[in-house]
């Protein structure tokens, strides 16, 4: 009888005292991430924020409100030259990444040897291990007017003169798809790995010889990999800085060496927009590779 | 009838384990023939290298005819139902079916026109549209069949394409997959280890154990006639002890266990020595029923196990007290048996099969 009057009353009250306290264990995980971020990316973008409506006039910082900077970054062909400059290197970056990164995954997923896909796997990741300044010297070497590169193909008699491939565009280009391939591959990889091999065996079976299987269900099936891979590079290239301000020679101004430098001259303003813009055009790439994925996933 | 698909003592390999172990046999032209069998026993091997997926160390392998030694997947008349169904899944059910025709470039009003026959030949015209991740196991099912026959094979191969469903759609699924084999009358090559469903579908049934084709029939046939221990275990159910040959002749044999001594059928190699005999469970009879049975015996009701439209009794028969089960049909109009009781089991002349134990104990 007691325990009939208690056990209903027992019940609810512990019901919400869980409820209430559920939340409490993943905000403790959470806590510090959440200060960090506070601190060291909300704050400075704020501060970002406030300095980007300064001006900068005659070598020297104005606290006064004006929308000066965003009006330059909106109208002056200069800055346009250079976001769409940031916007070239990024896309011919991920265009070869995937065109590299691809075939790689498939013939790493086809291969099906498990040590052989061990060694690859470390040999894809390598380019990360190493420090990005010792990467960008080493390739300015390899890449130079006499280096192995331009040796070898001298000597196969494919050039007379040396291939201009370090200081400009092309040597940048490469040094980043070198790095960021492994961000493509792993993708690829993984989605191929999930695929289920009865699947090609069911359009072998039907009919279909290797193109055909692999246009019509090994691709759609993995472009979500694809998709992913592309879009971390994409970003990533976005913001590359140390790779186009060494390989580059001063010739590749992309927006980061253009923040880079405006800090350097104390123009805040210029930097602070800079940043905002690269914000901007990140997260649009996200929002819009997000919309190519919703069209390649299986509904 | 013609023979639509031949093997002629076919073996496998994977690595140095005998998949497939010289198998013959022949499947007539439209006919349903299920490959049977416990998982392992080489049968969806030997349907994978009918596909093409697979290819025989040994052996040849004729389909129409024609031998496929060096014809790749894509090039056989046949077409295949997998497991898991194996569904495009980022194409609708139209699609799916139509992936087949399209290899062909056939044009697109004949694909719509073949794909809306098959649509219809399994009910799922309005599903057309549907992705198979909205589609239930069954439909999938369905969308599978559709895209393999849509391509009119010789030989439509099917890979335990039920084994996924619970148990009601399975049993509707084989009586639908009966009357589209009929229809089409295409040849099915059936792999499956659930004897139900073979011995429901089959026209004829190979029983398939450790590699090996142990006997070769009719449903009927095996269920009536096992050739061998491990067809009449594997195939319904049935009491298996060991006996002491004292008798063999012509056929028939008298053997005895403990006190219980019965005349059976037997099978070759069955000499005077130990053997195993077989008594189906619905075989046995009980009380009035066993009245003029040439082999009736003493028993005591151990157990009983009553399952609706049938009771089954746990039989003690003399002393070492031999246990057998016995079924017995259930209709409401006798009343259940009591365990305790003692009653009298008897079975016909032709009742008992009996086996020689085997060499390698199993």
């Amino acid at each position: 009888m007691a325990a009939d009057l208690i056990g209903p009353r027992i019940g609810p009250a512990s019901k919400r005292r869980r409820g209430r306290l559920a939340w409490l264990p993943p905000l403790l995980l959470l806590a510090p991430t959440l200060c960090l971020m506070a601190y060291a990316f909300v704050l400075p973008l704020l501060t970002f924020f406030r300095f980007s409506f300064h001006k900068f006039e005659r070598g020297r910082l104005q606290e006064a409100f004006s929308l000066d900077t965003y009006r330059r970054f909106m109208f002056d062909e200069y800055y346009h030259a250079i976001i769409f400059d940031t916007l070239r290197m990024a896309g011919i970056v991920t265009v070869l990444s995937v065109l590299i990164g691809y075939p790689l995954a498939y013939a790493m997923w086809r291969i099906g040897r498990p040590a052989v896909q061990k060694w690859l796997a470390v040999l894809v990741f390598s380019p990360i291990i190493v420090s990005v300044v010792v990467r960008s010297y080493g390739w300015t070497v390899l890449l130079a007017d006499q280096g192995p590169v331009n040796y070898i193909l001298q000597r196969a008699g494919m050039i007379d003169d040396p291939l201009r491939l370090v200081y400009n565009l092309t040597g940048v280009l490469i040094s980043l798809a070198h790095v960021f391939l492994p961000f493509v591959v792993f993708p690829i990889y993984t989605s191929m790995v999930r695929l289920d091999p009865t699947i090609k065996e069911a359009a072998e079976d039907l009919g279909a010889g290797w193109w055909t299987v692999f246009r019509r269900v090994t691709l759609p099936l993995t472009l979500p990999g694809l998709v992913a891979g592309a879009q971390i590079c994409f970003t990533l290239a976005l913001g590359a800085f140390v790779t186009p301000s060494i390989l580059g020679g001063g010739r590749v101004l992309v927006l980061p060496l253009h923040v880079y430098r405006a800090t350097a001259d104390i123009n805040w303003p210029v930097a602070a927009v800079g940043g905002m813009v690269l914000l901007v055009l990140s997260l649009l790439t996200v929002a819009s590779f997000n919309r190519l994925l919703r069209y390649s996933e299986v509904r | 009838m013609s023979a639509d698909v031949e093997l002629v003592n076919v073996t496998k390999y994977f690595g140095d384990f005998k998949a497939v172990d010289d198998i013959t046999f022949s499947v007539d032209s439209g006919s349903f023939f299920s490959l049977l069998g416990p998982s392992g026993c080489g049968k969806s091997t030997t349907l994978r290298m009918a596909s093409g997926f697979e290819h025989p160390d040994q052996g040849e392998l004729r389909i129409a005819g024609l031998d496929m030694r060096n014809v790749s997947p894509y090039r056989r008349p046949t077409n295949m139902v997998f497991q898991r169904w194996a569904l495009f899944p980022h194409m609708s059910v139209f699609e799916n079916v139509a992936f087949g025709l399209k290899v062909e470039r056939l044009a697109g009003q004949e694909i719509r026109r073949r794909v809306g026959e098959l649509l219809e030949l399994v009910g799922l015209q309005e599903f057309a549209q549907r992705k198979p991740g909205q589609l239930s196991g069954g439909q999938m099912q369905r969308v599978a069949l559709a895209r393999a026959l849509v391509k009119r094979p010789k030989v439509l191969l099917l890979d335990e394409p039920l084994g996924a469903l619970d148990l009601k759609l399975r049993l509707q699924m084989q009586l639908e997959l009966k009357r589209i084999q009929q229809d089409v009358g295409t040849t099915f090559i059936y792999v499956t280890h659930d004897q139900g469903e073979a011995m429901t579908m089959s026209d004829r049934i190979a029983i398939m154990n450790e590699g090996r084709i142990e006997q070769m029939g009719t449903p009927q046939e095996i269920y009536d006639r096992p050739g061998s221990r491990f067809v009449a275990a594997f195939i319904g159910n049935t009491n298996l002890f060991d006996v002491e040959v004292e008798e063999v002749a012509d056929g028939r044999a008298v053997v005895r266990a403990g006190e219980i001594r019965f005349a059976g059928n037997t099978t070759p190699g069955v000499a005077l020595a130990p053997a195993q005999a077989s008594i189906r469970y619905e075989l046995i009879r009980i009380g009035a029923a066993s009245e003029g049975l040439p082999n009736r015996f003493e028993a005591r009701v151990r157990d009983v196990i009553f399952s609706g439209s049938s009771v089954q009794y746990v039989l003690q028969l003399g002393n070492p007290p031999l246990e057998v089960l016995a079924e017995v049909h259930y209709d409401g109009s006798q009343p259940l048996l009591s365990a305790g009781q003692v009653v009298t089991a008897g079975w016909s002349d032709q009742a008992a099969r009996l086996f020689p134990t085997a060499s390698v104990p199993a």
